[in-house]
């Protein structure tokens, strides 16, 4: 027979079903944005590793100052097993803007290809195609004329080039550059006919797969021959992995996954909590009901499957109404993000698993884990106790008097509190996730601006040039410096010779290097936990050379990772490995020629890197702020609910005796709103410790570079408002509850 | 029927109270006129379905009736805005139920504070409790108590703000006879002691026998309505 109890699901469904509409809206909003916000992310990884396959990326490229000849390229093909193309380039100017410029027969079909986003490819010989970001930026059309120095273009397509998601003129730039640097696509007539000399610069392509290991040491060793065998007219040489025109946009987008999978797991102990509290609260409410099932022979077991069916219904309901609002509008969203960025192709969206179990299954689990634990706990009371009406054996039976100078309504909201202790601490909880996901939100723009002002203030020079030669500059102003990189854990890390230090430096006056010994800057020790007068292990990008480094001083130095020696330890270090010359400055050095420029670091292009992340995460980030929002006021306006709801007789019979409603709300739903702050009081301080404990430990693991975790003092007072703002929604809404209970409740007879 | 004796403290004419719509439709009281004067004890006996508690409800502003007028003291009860609702029940009455509907998460004394709260001139509470009896119960939850306890707490926090008007509905329904004759004797004392005006409900024929006066209701109509020419203590009923 099937079990009777069923047909109450749909009466108890009803008579619920403000909490239970609460419940699915959670669950599908919760669910849509994250499977929204995976599918797309996913997809967008996805779709860009397949294009990379299907447009032919290359391997690397190189540039030449001279054209090579066909036996050296016929010689590295042969002796490395690859393929080289000549991608030749104009930089044509239009406004002031550089316009790499391509013949379009170079690369449809052979080499980094590209897609046309909208209008067609160039094929006469003022026709044009450009860069959708730099159009994007610039308010550039197709069918727009566009004026260069090397006569008039018209935009006949919009197009996103494999080997540029991100617009880096230089490699070594610190931000990409969408608004005065752009790639042009043109006819190979029209690439001929320009006179502004060719950049001799070749992609390769291994002819064979090869796992990483290989690639390296590959590369190094082919740079080695190209650099030898060109006689060192060899400007740049850079690597797949090393592109950053390649690289940064989807390490962008591969970083965004990890805020939101931590943002994710938050939300779902949230959730979790939620359950927990309506669990509990439906059990207490059903005590006799149960009872009497239990004395008419329904099991334990029974009861735990009749109560874990309707949460469970609910979720899944919320789970695939999600799924299907994520998969087919939110993900737009995220791709939007995504495109407004970066030159990316076309998107396709792809079923993603992940996406799927974290967002669906893992819900799933969390509720029926979580109930069922509620449930087995709460249902073992015998079944006289539940008949009485209680879940529990043993209460208390006398309490300690309340100081008589308390106020009769204090002391009501002392009882009230009191006897919904189990509640509010699984609200405190709730809260507490609430509250670390808000000021996950919260934190990051005032962080960016914190770590803007740090560099700022922990500038050495406000020109440091790295060049290709050695150069020679004679100005009081300049000095000598002479840089490579190498890597510590995860990340690239600057190592700076230097001639002149403390006194005898302009730039350098904070530091005394001793030989042998370096100095290391702030965010380099803070992230690896580095201690004066320790060690620390470097290793070099293309061998397994590995340095140890004794740091002899901690340098206040924020924005990137630095480590100083003097000259003559560098030299002595880095015999025969590759390092460049350049020079520290507080003008601009007019003497140095552009082509003996490697790269100029100054305050912009340090900035350039969190401006970059304010705008690729500030969406996510202010997702987060709604999220909280949300699951502020569901949490208090169920635990509201339960408490006024748990009290319904008692109001009733307040009512009855002369209670005014003001009285009423002061004693039942004021001493919710004194949890919530006093739970705020606590939970802000100890979310904020435990943000900046995650922010580390997300810095150290996941992420390359560091930001020192700042919190503004303002979001202490903003986080404890929009707590009291979602109590004061929720008090509203218990208000004109409170005041519908009616007096005739007092009244049944049980 | 009515039942002139003067200084009327209730006065009720012409109530009629229904329930339902249509063929489901109920007369719960049906066309009722009486008045009570102060300081008197008034039983309302009858069966089950009679509509005396919905005539005591009508009278505490719980129920509104669909026709007739009520006046208690100065207030119009049968028109009131909830304001004057509020203002009627805190300044004038005292309610006693047969299930106590105490609060179950104050204790006993805090209970019987919630009413002193209420009044003007509220009654000592430690006094109270000690008329009670409930001086060793004061700080215990009600679910702690026997029937008579929670009773006795609630006729203390009902009393405690000193009401006028004492409006009780089988307030010894739920007890054994001896519990019963306790919980009577203190109300008679509260009616002796502050000059309270009691209404009581019950199908009890024995409990009638200490009211000044019994009005008898059957089908929703008042019957009988007589003085009590032969009242006996609470003390000397046997229950």
């Amino acid at each position: 027979m099937r079990n009777p109890l069923y047909k109450r699901l749909k009466r108890e469904f009803k008579s619920d079903i403000g909490k239970y509409i609460v419940i699915f809206l959670f669950v599908t909003i919760m669910v849509g944005l994250c499977s929204g916000y995976i599918v797309g992310n996913e997809s967008m990884i996805k779709s860009f590793y397949e294009t990379q396959e299907t447009l032919k990326v290359e391997d690397g490229h190189f540039e030449s100052m001279t054209e090579l000849n066909d036996s050296i390229i016929e010689a590295a093909q042969d002796g490395y097993k690859l393929t080289i193309f000549n991608l030749y380039y104009k930089t044509i100017d239009h406004e002031g803007h550089n316009i790499r410029t391509y013949a379009k027969e170079d690369r449809k079909g052979i080499i980094n290809d590209y897609e046309v986003m909208l209008g067609a490819e160039p094929n006469a010989l003022d026709e044009i195609a450009l860069d959708r970001t730099y159009c994007d930026a610039n308010g550039i059309k197709v069918g727009d004329t566009y004026e260069t120095n090397e006569g008039t273009f018209k935009v006949v397509g919009i197009v996103a080039l494999s080997d540029y998601s991100a617009l880096f003129e230089d490699n070594a730039d610190a931000m990409m550059n969408v608004k005065s640097f752009s790639i042009a696509i043109v006819t190979k007539a029209a690439f001929d006919n320009m006179a502004t000399d060719s950049k001799y610069n070749y992609a390769y392509k291994f002819n064979s797969k090869l796992s990483e290991d290989e690639l390296d040491k590959k590369n190094e060793k082919l740079m080695t021959y190209l650099y030898l065998i060109t006689n060192k007219s060899l400007t740049s040489f850079i690597p797949y992995k090393d592109n950053q025109a390649i690289q940064f946009a989807i390490e962008d987008v591969e970083n965004d996954l990890v805020f939101l999978e931590i943002f994710f797991y938050l939300i779902m102990v949230g959730l979790a909590f939620v359950f927990a509290i309506t669990t509990k609260n439906k059990i207490e409410q059903e005590a006799k009901t149960i009872g009497t099932l239990k004395a008419m022979g329904y099991t334990r077991w029974n009861l735990i499957g009749h109560y874990l069916l309707l949460p469970s219904l609910v979720t899944v309901a919320g789970a695939i109404a999600g799924n299907i609002w994520g998969y087919t509008s939110f993900k737009d969203f995220t791709t939007s993000l995504y495109y407004r960025s970066y030159s990316f192709g076309t998107f396709h969206t792809f079923f993603s698993p992940k996406a799927f179990i974290m967002t669906t299954i893992i819900p799933l689990i969390i509720v029926l884990l979580i109930s069922f634990i509620i449930l087995v706990v709460n249902l073992h009371a015998p079944t006289k106790v539940f008949l009485q009406g209680k879940t529990k054996k043993k209460k208390k039976a006398t309490l300690r008097p309340l100081p008589a100078k308390l106020g009769m309504i204090n002391k009501m909201q002392f009882r009230v509190i009191a006897a919904n202790k189990g509640t509010y601490i699984a609200m405190f909880i709730g809260l507490l996730f609430a509250n670390l996901i808000l000021v996950f939100g919260l934190c990051l723009n005032p962080m960016l601006d914190s770590f803007k002002k740090e560099i700022l203030n922990s500038q050495v020079a406000p020109y440091e040039y790295v060049l290709k030669d050695n150069y020679s500059v004679d100005n009081p102003n300049a000095e000598k410096i002479k840089v490579t990189s190498l890597y510590v854990g995860i990340d690239t890390v600057q190592v700076i010779g230097v001639e002149k230090f403390g006194s005898e430096s302009k730039y350098l006056k904070d530091i005394d290097l001793k030989p042998g010994e370096v100095v290391i800057s702030k965010d380099l020790y803070q992230k690896y936990n580095i201690k004066q007068g320790g060690t620390f292990e470097a290793k070099e990008e293309y061998s397994d050379k590995v340095y140890t480094l004794k740091v002899s001083q901690l340098k206040d130095q924020a924005g990137a990772f630095y480590v100083y020696m003097d000259m003559a330890t560098f030299k002595e270090y880095f015999k025969g490995a590759q390092t460049l010359n350049g020079y520290l400055s507080s003008e601009e050095l007019t003497e140095i020629p552009q082509d003996s420029i490697y790269t100029v670091i100054t305050i912009k292009d340090l900035q350039a890197a969190s401006d970059q992340m304010s705008l690729s995460m500030g969406d996510v980030f202010t997702l987060f702020d709604a999220f909280a929002i949300i699951l502020f006021v569901l949490i208090i306006y169920l635990l509201a609910k339960i408490v006024v709801e748990k009290s319904a007789t008692a109001i009733a019979m307040m009512k009855i005796l002369g209670f005014n409603p003001i009285e009423i709300t002061r004693a039942y739903n004021l001493s919710t709103g004194i949890v919530v702050a006093i739970s705020e009081l606590i939970a802000i301080p100890v979310s904020s410790l435990l943000l900046s404990v995650l922010w580390k430990a997300i810095m150290k693991v996941r992420m390359k570079g560091w930001i020192t975790f700042y919190l503004a003092p303002w979001i202490y007072f903003a986080m404890f408002g929009i707590a009291m703002a979602a109590f004061l929604v929720v008090f509203l809404i218990e208000y004109l509850k409170m005041k519908k209970i009616p007096l005739s409740l007092a009244l049944k007879r049980e | 029927m009515e039942t002139e004796r003067g200084n009327k403290f209730i006065e009720l004419q012409n109530i009629i109270k229904t329930f339902g719509q249509g063929d489901s439709q109920t007369i719960a009281v049906n066309d009722i006129s009486f008045s009570i004067n102060k300081g008197e004890v008034v039983v309302l006996l009858g069966p089950s379905g009679s509509g005396k508690t919905t005539l005591l409800n009508i009278i505490g502003g719980i129920e509104i009736a669909n026709s007739g007028k009520i006046k208690v003291a100065d207030h119009q009860v049968d028109n009131m805005t909830d304001k004057n609702a509020v203002e009627y029940r805190r300044e004038h009455l005292g309610y006693i139920f047969q299930s106590y509907n105490l609060i179950p998460n104050l204790t006993v004394k805090e209970n019987i504070e919630i009413g002193a709260y209420l009044a003007k001139n509220p009654l000592n509470v430690d006094e109270l409790l000690k008329d009670l009896g409930l001086e060793r119960q004061a700080n215990k939850l009600p679910m702690y108590l026997s029937g008579g306890q929670q009773q006795r707490t609630a006729i203390g926090r009902a009393v405690a703000k000193n009401p006028d008007l004492l409006l009780c509905d089988e307030p010894t329904g739920a007890l054994d006879s001896q519990t019963s004759k306790e919980i009577l004797v203190l109300l008679e004392k509260v009616n002796k002691k502050y000059g309270t005006t009691i209404l009581m409900v019950t199908h009890n024929e024995l409990i009638s026998q200490m009211a000044t006066r019994i009005i008898r209701m059957k089908d929703g109509q008042i019957i009988e309505d007589k003085a009590n020419d032969n009242i006996v203590s609470a003390e000397a009923l046997e229950l």
